[in-house]
């Protein structure tokens, strides 16, 4: 899990967020287990819907320039 | 309503008047802040807006600017004007506690904030301190270890945050301005859910030098008044425009500002999706009145809205990683787990979220060829109810605390000035649009604020249990 990068991040399904919380938790030595798990994995949830987002919209922008640069 | 009131108090003018009377030896600066002081004996335990009061000082500061009148001397602007600010500004021998119980340990600051040094160097007392969000995390100032801070037009309803004790204050006539800080619509969001004027300059026109941070590229310092000349006075006398106090103040020129014909877009698309009826009916009169040109669209708002939502969440869980390593029972358990949630995000989204900032702001650029201002609303819906954990946007049930700023959060990711000014409708809840300029155009927005408020459109009214006793 060290040096995770935006790609593999966003490319989790949202069903192995848990999964993805307890290791990340683990590397950088934070407690999230307990009564704390839900509502951090319900904001990591909303996270990864922003973070999609993003990067949908910077896809969309590249292509957009490679389409022009074609024309 | 929940059986509390708002005290009947006296007539409560505005803060150049106060200076004009105090300096005219209409009243004394001690009178003003004792009466100031009153009101919040009387107020605060239905409005919850202070977190300290600072009786003592307030009352030496008040002496100090009577005996230098007294003897001759130069007194600043806003001599003798009452304030208060949020409790994320140093001041002086007092914990900075940013709305946490983890900093009530930390050591006093030693000296003042910029922002409150300039403001008593220009003559004006600081009362006391405001609630907020903890660590300026959320929209709702319903903080756990500080309680929930009111909007005065309805106090069974949030004032918004996380500037909600500053909104509050204002807005209930207890100081006629107040500072409060806006990462991503925490003073817009409560300016407008209590219905005062708010500010948030450009990015870095107003000192952060001793203001707690949140997230530094999206922090900025910002003002609440419940008159725009009170605005635009207290922004002159801080302003950094090269020169302190202003060498091109605006407050002065309203009037002619006011007359200035601006091209004005109406935003649709992001900054209307999900609002409420009443929201959308409310800004109906605007686009007529401004001959504004309607359906106009920043692109690219969602994605900023989010990108800024994801910066906020990494850079704040950085910041305050080793609390959260060490004592995370200590947080306000709504910011802890957002704050925790952040810390588990790779680097690589904060930067994809910069990346995308560059992007979003060439977008806004070419919105302003066409447009000196744009016009959006502040917030989908009017307050919220105290401990109503989500609202209806699209017939989705949302989350208040991370919802409330959908409109305000694009906006700060680029830095954008926006006034906030509440729409005017007497005996309602209040409804507030922002008014945003490009970059360093502070002077216009006051220019459309005033142009609005000679049309009758935009007004700061008194909550109306304590109306024609509070206000003036």
């Amino acid at each position: 899990m060290s040096h995770v990068q935006a790609e593999s991040f966003l490319q989790i399904d949202e069903a192995d967020l848990s999964a993805y919380a307890d290791a990340r938790a683990a590397e950088m030595d934070l407690m999230i287990a307990g009564a704390f798990q839900p509502s951090v994995l319900e904001n990591l949830t909303a996270l990864h819907i922003h973070a999609r987002r993003v990067s949908a919209a910077l896809q969309d922008l590249d292509g957009s320039r490679v389409e022009a640069g074609a024309r | 309503m929940n059986g509390q009131n708002l005290h009947r108090v006296p007539t409560y003018p505005s803060a150049l008047s106060i200076a004009q009377d105090v300096k005219a030896g209409r009243a004394t600066a001690r009178s003003v802040a004792a009466g100031a002081l009153q009101r919040i004996a009387c107020n605060n335990p239905s409005l919850n807006a202070f977190t300290a009061v600072f009786a003592d000082q307030a009352l030496a500061d008040a002496d100090a600017v009577d005996a230098a009148l007294a003897a001759g001397r130069p007194v600043g602007p806003l001599a003798g004007v009452p304030f208060a600010v949020k409790n994320l500004f140093d001041v002086a021998g007092v914990v900075t506690l940013a709305g946490s119980k983890i900093r009530q340990d930390a050591a006093p600051a030693s000296r003042d904030a910029e922002l409150v040094a300039r403001l008593k160097a220009a003559g004006a007392i600081l009362l006391g301190a405001l609630n907020m969000d903890e660590f300026a995390y959320g929209f709702v100032t319903e903080n756990a270890h500080y309680g929930a801070t009111r909007t005065p037009h309805d106090l069974d309803r949030i004032a918004g945050g996380s500037s909600g004790g500053s909104a509050a204050a204002v807005a209930a006539g207890v100081v006629p301005f107040s500072l409060g800080s806006d990462t991503n619509g925490s003073v817009r969001v409560p300016a407008a859910l209590c219905g005062v004027y708010g500010l948030k300059p450009s990015w870095g026109r107003l000192s952060l030098g001793g203001v707690f941070p949140f997230v530094g590229s999206l922090d900025h310092a910002g003002l609440f008044a419940r008159h725009l000349e009170d605005l635009a006075s207290v922004y002159d006398a801080v302003s950094n425009d090269g020169a302190f106090p202003s060498q091109d103040p605006i407050a002065g020129r309203l009037d002619k500002l006011a007359s200035r014909r601006l091209r004005v877009g109406m935003l649709q698309g992001w900054f209307t999706q999900g609002a409420a009826a009443e929201v959308l009916e409310a800004l109906k009169p605007l686009a007529d009145a401004l001959d504004a040109d309607l359906d106009v669209e920043l692109p690219g708002a969602e994605a900023a809205r989010s990108a800024a939502f994801c910066l906020s969440a990494y850079e704040g869980g950085r910041l305050h990683l080793d609390d959260l390593r060490r004592r995370a029972e200590a947080f306000d358990p709504a910011v802890r787990d957002r704050l925790l949630a952040g810390a588990l995000l790779p680097d690589e989204i904060a930067a994809q979220a910069n990346a995308y900032r560059r992007i979003f702001r060439n977008s806004a650029n070419a919105l302003f060829t066409r447009y000196d201002l744009l016009v959006a609303p502040t917030t989908p819906c009017v307050a919220p109810r105290i401990g109503e954990p989500t609202m209806m946007v699209d017939g989705e049930a949302v989350s208040v605390r991370k919802n409330l700023g959908a409109y305000t959060q694009p906006l700060s990711f680029i830095g954008l000035p926006v006034l906030a000014a509440p729409l005017n409708r007497p005996g309602l809840l209040p409804i507030g649009i922002q008014i945003i300029g490009d970059q360093g155009c502070e002077a216009l927005t006051f220019a459309l604020a005033a142009k609005l408020e000679h049309l009758g459109l935009v007004r700061a009214h008194p909550p109306q249990q304590s109306q024609d006793e509070t206000f003036r």
